[in-house]
């Protein structure tokens, strides 16, 4: 263990990792905040650049993008309601609310820390324990897949401020919206009125952008609060005084990042949603539940420290096993295989002067998106002065090229505008619209894997439940789901009561 | 002012042409790839790209097309400019399952020119290391008593087709369970949730080595070169089974591109698949490599496609 | 014109429950084995919609809850016409002309039209942001234009 972490230390003392890592870092920071960019599409299209370079250089800036940019899509959710990734959508709920109330760096300053401290988590995770939490990863099946996707759908009332129904229609309104296209199962196409662009459903991005970014763009030109205080702003430019409140969240920050790495390890779940679940769970536990959605740090600790913690996550089975558990890793895994590495034992034997230098380098990616995304946050905040005649059409700009550019399809930017019809619509009515974006997330999870685990039952439905309370850890899911309905019917009740 | 702007413009325009008759290629080729970034198919046409430069003496642009399974990139490709500089990486048999299964297909298979074939992926049998199905025989012999779960890409792949043509031609019957990729369907049978699953050789070759899968059979007319001591599914059942299910990539053309285009193409790809180092990547990368040129490709699709159809009714 | 949250829950309400009829009708025409997920979440939200209905008729509070005022209302009607018609014609003209010409035509006449007045600063902003996205989006990431 020892020597090998040695030998990872001395690829990582080198000059060019170094510097491909603080070049991965800065490209990823770019890359979260635009709302278009995804870090999928931007390490896919940069391994052919890194193909030339030596694969521990190459790995480590890959590497860099991938934990920068689940970071920095916060900023711009805090500062703009406009999450830049889908990881993000749990920390605009109160990013925003608190930067509406003059309180940008206080927000961005716990989001950065609360990233840094997940992020590092999850490293520890995969230096120390990457083989038994590999093996873990293999017990979830489809039983346990849909479980979890039922256990999603109970976040949808925390995700909800105001009437309860609206987020529950939102969410199914997301959950109806995923299953646009192919059914999973029977390839049968569903709403699609034979539009091949629709065949594969919404992508997650486009309804992302479409969902946020107009709506807030129609939102921004609207309000009449057009004036900005530029001393407010400028007096608290201060980052290092709310460092002392991310100590106070301790509690917080562990259960969140062991959130975090369990979901990351999970193959297919994917970060939004353990931002979502450890959202749900600081809110349960917080002692001031009511200040959830209007500008909590609970409640932005929760969500950051969950979404960074997952990357980490993501690598172990990615690693150990070969497993990609999301997109950014498939896309990885690619990566690996085309400097002719090998994951699995190999990678920890033969190669490990290679998989320990790019994993020390993840270290140093964490730490370093803090100074970075600072630099980048102290300039990216005077965004909120600059006037709503030059933003707002910037904004439309980057969402349709965004759209544009996740499958290089004009279709999408069109799908775009439909999405941005809804959110629109929802915005009008109050309609909350993250859980919207949780029940696309797990709609296609739910419905596939049900479908899938009635085929494996043999079509037999009591064979179904039987396999759901049989196997241990879909026992202990669903349990959890029992704990959550039951948790949220009382708070719920003691809120409207209160 | 309008008359020397109106000379310049001539000039350029004949200029060009000029340039498109002389030395093709006079500017980068795009490639059309019917998968998204990061991919297998996408990995390799980016491959590809690097090791075709030296002999097509300009770039290879990778445009990435993905959705509905191919079906928009592949019909991009139909439609694409004729003028040699936009060319397509395709996947057969995708190419003609998504053509068979779907309506307002857009594109035919005499819409491409057929360039040369890079890639033969064969399908396979994989089940965990620690499985008691130890060869084949087992295999046979526990699917005749009970329904077997078999995980593969699914519904409607070429994984499915192989599998339900060789259960067709041996006389034995499975659950087929689609899963989203031959990824997760080898997940499932790491984690012991399916009693087997049929990925694509490429993506159970490196488990193969880390002692986690053990493959059973190899849907190919010869052994897999990476899987070494597999045997064929001819060979462990005894019986002929068409291996049509295996997915080849190979490189296609708008149809009526012109003849020295196409036998420049041609020769570039070729060249490229005897250059040392490429083969010397492809080994250290396990890319199972199977060239076949211009006509040979051709011939491989139609004789493809005449197959497919015959086993249509399996899928439906 | 203005319609305070009680009435916009009902409008909202009632939405509801005429999409998820429309849908249901869709739906039913589908399989079941490929459908019967959409149609449970279906069946769902036209519960949902009802329960919010009758919340929304039988609740006797007619204050306003959220603070949105008369004029910006109207005003979010005005805006998002504006933004969705300027939207549709710049992807029409990004289609059928040219990205990078359509992009600044639209960037420019947009701002104009949000206020910003200052025509040479307009230009060079408009010039200079394109420049920044094909910078990032077509030249490092060396993704095909529209």
């Amino acid at each position: 263990m020892f020597e090998n972490i040695l030998t990872g230390l001395y690829t990582l003392a080198d000059g060019m990792m170094l510097f491909s890592i603080a070049a991965g870092v800065i490209g990823g920071v770019i890359v979260g905040i635009l709302p278009g960019l995804t870090s999928t599409m931007a390490i896919a299209l940069l391994i052919p650049l890194t193909f030339n370079l030596p694969p521990h250089i190459g790995l480590a800036m890959l590497g860099g993008i991938y934990v920068a940019s689940t970071y920095s899509g916060s900023i711009s959710a805090i500062l703009l309601n406009i999450p830049g990734t889908p990881a993000s959508v749990a920390t605009a709920l109160d990013g925003n609310p608190m930067s509406k109330k003059g309180e940008s760096n206080r927000a961005i300053v716990l989001s950065t820390f609360a990233s840094c401290i997940g992020g590092i988590a999850s490293v520890f995770a995969l230096l120390l324990i990457a083989p038994p939490l590999a093996e873990f990863s293999l017990k979830f099946g489809s039983y346990e897949y849909f479980l979890l996707a039922l256990f999603g759908v109970t976040v949808i009332a925390s995700l909800s401020v105001g009437a309860i129904e609206k987020g529950f229609i939102s969410g199914a309104l997301g959950l109806l919206l995923s299953t646009i296209g192919f059914h999973p199962l029977t390839g049968f196409t569903r709403f699609t009125n034979d539009i091949p662009s629709l065949y594969d459903g919404i992508p997650l991005v486009v309804s992302l952008i479409g969902l946020f970014s107009i709506p807030e763009v129609i939102s921004m030109l609207s309000t009449n609060s057009n004036i900005k205080d530029e001393t407010q702003i400028k007096q608290q430019n201060n980052f290092a005084k709310f460092f002392p409140e991310i100590l106070q969240q301790k509690m917080n920050i562990l259960r969140s990042s062991i959130i975090g790495i369990i979901v990351g390890i999970i193959p297919g779940v994917g970060s939004s949603i353990g931002g979502f679940i450890a959202y749900d769970a600081a809110k349960k536990y917080s002692k001031k539940p009511e200040e959830f959605g209007k500008g909590s740090p609970d409640g932005i600790v929760a969500s950051e420290t969950a979404n960074n913690a997952v990357t980490g996550g993501t690598l172990i089975p990615l690693l150990t096993l070969g497993i990609p558990g999301n997109p950014v890793t498939a896309v990885f895994l690619g990566g690996i295989m085309i400097h002719g590495l090998k994951p699995g034992a190999e990678l920890f034997t033969v190669n490990s002067d290679i998989t320990y230098g790019f994993i020390l380098s993840l270290f140093i990616s964490n730490l370093l998106f803090v100074p970075i995304g600072f630099l980048i946050a102290k300039y990216f905040i005077k965004i909120t002065l600059i006037p709503y005649s030059i933003l707002a059409p910037i904004i439309l700009c980057l969402a349709v090229i965004g759209s544009y550019s996740i499958r290089g399809s004009t279709d999408d930017i069109i799908i775009m505008l439909f999405v941005g019809i809804l959110g629109y619509v929802l915005n009008f009515f109050q309609v909350p619209r993250a859980p919207l974006i949780l029940g696309l997330v797990l709609g296609t999870m739910a419905e596939s894997e049900l479908a899938r685990s009635l085929s494996l039952s043999h079509g037999s439905v009591s064979d179904f439940f039987i396999h759901l309370v049989t196997r241990p850890i879909s026992l202990v899911i669903l349990l959890l789901c029992a704990y959550a309905l039951y948790r949220g019917f009382t708070q719920h009740k003691k809120h409207n009561k209160g | 002012m309008k008359k020397s702007f109106l000379s310049v413009f001539l000039c350029i325009s004949v200029l060009g042409t000029f340039a498109i008759a002389k030395d093709y290629p006079a500017k980068p080729v795009s490639m059309i790839v019917a998968y998204s970034p990061g991919g297998g198919t996408d990995t390799a046409a980016r491959v590809v790209s690097k090791y075709v430069k030296p002999y097509l003496k300009q770039r290879l642009v990778i445009k990435n097309k993905p959705g509905a399974g191919g079906q928009i990139g592949f019909t991009s490709l139909s439609t694409a400019n004729n003028d040699g500089y936009t060319i397509g990486f395709i996947n057969i048999p995708s190419i003609f399952l998504v053509k068979e299964l779907r309506k307002n297909v857009k594109y035919n298979i005499s819409d491409f020119e057929t360039i040369a074939n890079i890639q033969l992926d064969p399908v396979v049998l994989a089940v965990k290391a620690d499985s008691p199905f130890k060869t084949f025989a087992d295999f046979l012999e526990a699917a005749k008593k009970r329904t077997l779960n078999i995980g593969g890409d699914g519904p409607q792949s070429n994984n499915q087709l192989q599998l339900l043509i060789a259960q067709d031609k041996i006389g034995f019957k499975t659950n087929f369970v689609p899963y989203n990729g031959s990824g997760p369907s080898i997940t499932a049978t790491l984690g012991g949730q399916i009693d087997a699953s049929v990925p694509s050789a490429t993506s159970a070759s490196n488990h193969v080595n880390n002692g986690r899968l053990r493959v059973l059979a190899v849907f190919a007319d010869k052994p897999y070169e990476y899987l070494p001591g597999v045997p064929t599914i001819s060979q462990a059942s005894g019986v002929n089974v068409p291996s049509i299910g295996a997915a080849l990539r190979g490189i296609a053309a708008p149809k009526n591109i012109s003849a020295t285009q196409k036998k420049f193409l041609e020769n570039a790809f070729g060249n490229m698949m005897k250059d040392k180092e490429f083969l010397l990547y492809a080994k250290k990368t396990n890319l199972p490599l199977q060239y076949m040129n211009s006509i040979e490709f051709d011939t491989y699709l139609k004789k493809t496609q005449k197959e497919i159809k015959r086993y249509m009714h399996l899928l439906k | 014109m203005y319609i305070n949250s009680r009435q916009r829950d009902k409008l909202f309400s009632i939405t509801i429950i005429c999409f998820s009829i429309l849908v249901g009708f869709v739906l039913f025409s589908y399989p079941i084995e490929s459908s019967y997920f959409p149609r449970f979440i279906t069946f769902f939200l036209l519960i949902m919609g009802v329960i919010l209905f009758v919340r929304s008729s039988i609740s006797k509070e007619n204050k306003d809850t959220y603070d949105i005022d008369k004029i910006e209302q109207i005003k979010t009607f005005k805006v998002g016409g504006l933004i969705f018609i300027s939207l549709i014609l710049y992807i029409i003209a990004l289609k059928n002309i040219d990205y990078s010409i359509s992009t600044i035509v639209f960037l420019s006449a947009m701002m104009y039209i949000l206020g910003f007045r200052n025509l040479i600063l307009n230009i060079v902003i408009s010039v200079g942001f394109y420049a920044a996205l094909y910078l990032i989006f077509f030249y490092f990431l060396g993704i095909s234009t529209p």
